[in-house]
């Protein structure tokens, strides 16, 4: 059995609370900007699978970005 | 793309078009590169000199923070590389259209009539410009305050024949 000290405790739900909020900060910032810059891209692209190809590593890696934040954000929570 | 960035008039069309080159967008995405390479070694040094009870919390925090740098500098490249990508020079049989995208949301459009058009030069600015084959090709304008600035497009040279020779064809074409 692990007793944690209140401190620990304490530590843990403010950096809980702190890094959800950055986290859906995050979100909200990214899908906003997002969503901008794809558009531009479908409006303006040359190429149509040239885009579409962009399209899917931008968001790929995006996407990889935000699933280690919530796996990291799973740990305080 | 063109008819989406311009509006032709009636019995104009493209000749060609110019984007800017890609080294800036190269140069700030290795910046970008190298930040992020700099967060993740920094935080996988200090994630080694804390000492608490519970390690896992660390690492957790030491993933969240390499994660969201990340996200924040690719969302950087990719909007940079965007801006740059829709700045460009429209050339047709009537006048040369300089589209400039300034931010996300916020576009201008300039047009400049080639029978306006005094006078053409190119330069290729320093080693870096020589190498990579870049430079800017400058328009001065009948009007003394006005001047199309192409800036770092690729083989400024051929640019300026190109725009002489749109020039030249529109004088044929529709003579003083």
């Amino acid at each position: 059995m692990s007793i944690h000290h209140p401190d620990h405790v304490v530590y843990t739900a403010c950096m809980g609370t702190l890094l959800t909020f950055v986290f859906f900060l995050t979100l909200i910032v990214f899908a906003v900007y997002s969503a901008v810059m794809l558009w531009q891209w479908k409006r303006y692209s040359t190429g149509r699978y040239t885009t579409v190809t962009y399209m899917v590593v931008y968001l790929v890696v995006s996407g990889l970005c935000i699933l280690g934040m919530a796996t990291a954000l799973l740990s305080f929570i | 793309m063109i008819r989406h960035l311009v509006e032709f008039l009636p019995g104009e069309h493209a000749l060609f078009v110019v984007y800017r080159h890609w080294f800036k967008v190269f140069i700030v995405g290795k910046i970008d590169m190298l930040l992020f390479l700099a967060l993740a070694v920094g935080v996988y040094v200090l994630e080694g000199m804390v000492s608490v009870s519970d390690p896992a919390q660390v690492e957790a925090l030491a993933l969240f923070t390499v994660s969201l740098g990340g996200l924040v500098l690719w969302m950087h490249f990719f909007g940079v590389w965007t801006d740059h990508w829709l700045d460009v020079w429209v050339v047709t049989n009537l006048r040369i259209i300089d589209v400039e995208q300034l931010g996300f949301l916020k576009r201008e459009v300039a047009s400049f009539p080639l029978d306006k058009i005094e006078d053409v030069t190119w330069r290729s600015h320093g080693i870096i410009q020589h190498v990579f084959k870049f430079g800017d090709v400058q328009m001065q304008t009948a009007s003394t305050t006005t001047h199309l600035n192409m800036i770092q497009v690729p083989h400024p040279a051929e640019v300026k024949d190109a725009v002489v020779k749109a020039m030249e064809a529109h004088r044929g074409a529709f003579p003083r």
